[in-house]
């Protein structure tokens, strides 16, 4: 599993995943991810683009993460997902709480909402 | 150096303190105590006035002043003072004069107010000769440290390194312990919440099985009559030790409270996931299926928080329907708009399935996944089957797919089926 973080702008932190984010995927990156996500607490999307899979981990994270910046008046919108993963997201029923998109524009349009 | 004491035998003194060293390095269970006994006695045996033990810190590469009298918190790094430059060359330092010697470094003299005349140093290693830390003797009450000196201080040390690694194995062994019979109590908790028996609902078919996993999981549910109707629940708490275990539990006895006290479906989901969301820690959350099953209309009204894909076979279409979650898992945030219940009709036949992850994340020794096209293959192969022996076989496919690679996730299997034909 690896991570790259960008600022998109000055109030947008970017965050792109790439790999397999099961329990060890997860686990490799949790400290890490909610460092630049959720203690930086700025608005942040996230690019799925390159994660192949997602497991029950995977989604624990990515709530920890929604959930911490919630409680910052910040949001995190997900985008880029394989339909795998999507499949897997939608039926947690994910989006309910974390937004889903297809595109990046589409998630910086999102958080502008 | 004086050379007559270098080459006399061990003084019965000497002996004596060396062999009490020995007896009490072998007592001693916890560090603190057999750095005190080492640093003690090195004082008592070398005449010195000071003795300090310094373990290595291999992350950072620091010497960690663990044990002196007067000063704690002290670290230096792996080559600054005379500490640090033993941790590197890795050989006995003895150093008459210390501040006429360069690697001296006075700082610490500075913060403890001691003022260090002559030092010894040694490092430690370990039976396996590993380096494990640096003992350091000061000031010798009448003159300098001299051969005889850096043979019983050599002599101290390798007791020192070995009391050492004991030591660290032991408490390594008793936070194993304490880990293991913490994650014990959790289990008896979390099983302490299953049905101890499933109830009778005439033209229904039952099953639940749960197969705990050995380090980690937190699956709990549920088949019980209830005023309501037939309580399905299927709950899967994510994360490791002991955490999701107790979670679960709470989400399982909130739920079976606020039912008992008259809440509907959606007033009970709603209400027990914004406790959880109000008490569970960050990063906790629990994915549940909560269903109502009227038995006598054949209707099972259902929220499922997270918890999916929810498996609806259809005996008369000879298809799976899949669900998804309705909300997200429970937990996660306070609900603010809660979709319906979904509802499903049973028609004879009709089979529901609920299953944790640890079935469809259930792995080979590859990393491969047992996934949902297996399931969905199982559940058409054995169809037919009574609730618990479909369960069986379905089982008997992950372990199938998985050969003998380890359980580690807790499996959790809810069977409703409709019976085909009305019983007596």
């Amino acid at each position: 599993m690896d991570m790259q973080v960008s600022e998109l702008g000055a109030k947008v932190t970017c965050v792109r995943l790439s790999g397999r984010l099961d329990a060890p995927g997860a686990d490799g990156i949790d400290t890490r991810f909610t460092a630049a996500v959720v203690s930086v607490g700025r608005d942040a999307v996230i690019d799925l683009s390159g994660v192949s899979f997602v497991a029950s981990m995977g989604i624990r994270m990515l709530i920890a993460a929604a959930r911490g910046l919630h409680a910052k008046g910040a949001q995190l919108v997900l985008f880029g997902a394989q339909p795998l993963v999507y499949t897997v997201l939608d039926q947690a029923a994910l989006d309910q709480i974390i937004p889903l998109v297809a595109t990046e524009q589409q998630a910086l349009a999102k958080l502008a909402a | 150096m004086n050379s007559e004491r270098n080459t006399a035998p061990l003084s019965h003194e000497d002996m004596q303190a060396i062999l009490a060293v020995t007896r009490a390095l072998a007592a001693p269970f916890d560090l603190r105590t057999m750095l005190a006994e080492v640093t003690a006695a090195a004082c008592r045996v070398l005449h010195a006035e000071r003795s300090s033990v310094w373990l290595h810190d291999a992350q950072a590469d620091e010497m960690v002043l663990e044990v002196a009298s007067d000063i704690r918190q002290v670290r230096v790094p792996v080559g600054s003072g005379l500490v640090g430059a033993c941790a590197r060359e890795r050989r006995l330092i003895n150093v008459p004069d210390c501040y006429a010697d360069a690697r001296f470094d006075a700082s610490v003299d500075k913060r403890s107010g001691f003022r260090t005349r002559c030092a010894l140093t040694l490092p430690l290693v370990d039976h396996r000769g590993g380096f494990v830390g640096v003992m350091q003797v000061l000031n010798r009450a009448d003159g300098v440290f001299d051969g005889a000196d850096e043979a019983l201080a050599e002599a101290l040390a390798a007791q020192c390194a070995v009391a050492l690694a004991r030591v660290r194995l032991i408490e390594a062994v008793i936070e194993g312990e304490k880990l293991r019979q913490e994650l014990e109590l959790a289990r008896v908790v979390q099983m302490s919440s299953l049905p101890q028996s499933l109830p009778s609902v005439p033209g229904y078919d039952l099953h639940a099985t749960f197969l705990p996993a050995s380090q980690t999981g937190g699956d709990t549910y549920d088949l019980a009559l209830i005023e309501q109707g037939l309580l399905v629940v299927l709950g899967d708490a994510t994360g490791h030790g002991i955490a999701p275990a107790l979670s679960v539990t709470q989400m399982h006895a909130m739920l079976r409270m606020a039912l008992r006290l008259g809440a509907d479906l959606e007033t009970a989901f709603r209400q027990v996931n914004d406790q959880l969301a109000a008490t569970l820690p960050a990063g906790h959350f629990v994915t549940a299926f909560i269903g109502l099953l009227d038995a006598a209309t054949h209707r099972l009204r259902f929220i499922s928080g997270g918890q999916g894909p929810i498996l609806h076979w259809r005996a008369a279409e000879g298809d799976c329907v899949t669900h998804k979650a309705g909300s997200f898992p429970m937990g996660a945030m306070p609900i603010h708009k809660l979709r319906p219940a979904v509802a499903i009709d049973f028609a004879p036949g009709d089979l529901l399935v609920l299953l944790s992850d640890g079935i469809y994340e259930y792995e080979d020794a590859a990393g491969g996944q047992f996934g949902a096209q297996r399931v969905e293959q199982a559940l058409r192969a054995g169809r037919h089957e009574s609730a618990a022996a479909l369960a069986q076989q379905l089982l008997a496919a992950v372990h199938g797919f998985a050969g003998r690679a380890p359980q580690a996730d807790d499996v959790t299997m809810v069977l409703v089926k409709r019976n085909t034909v009305a019983l007596n």
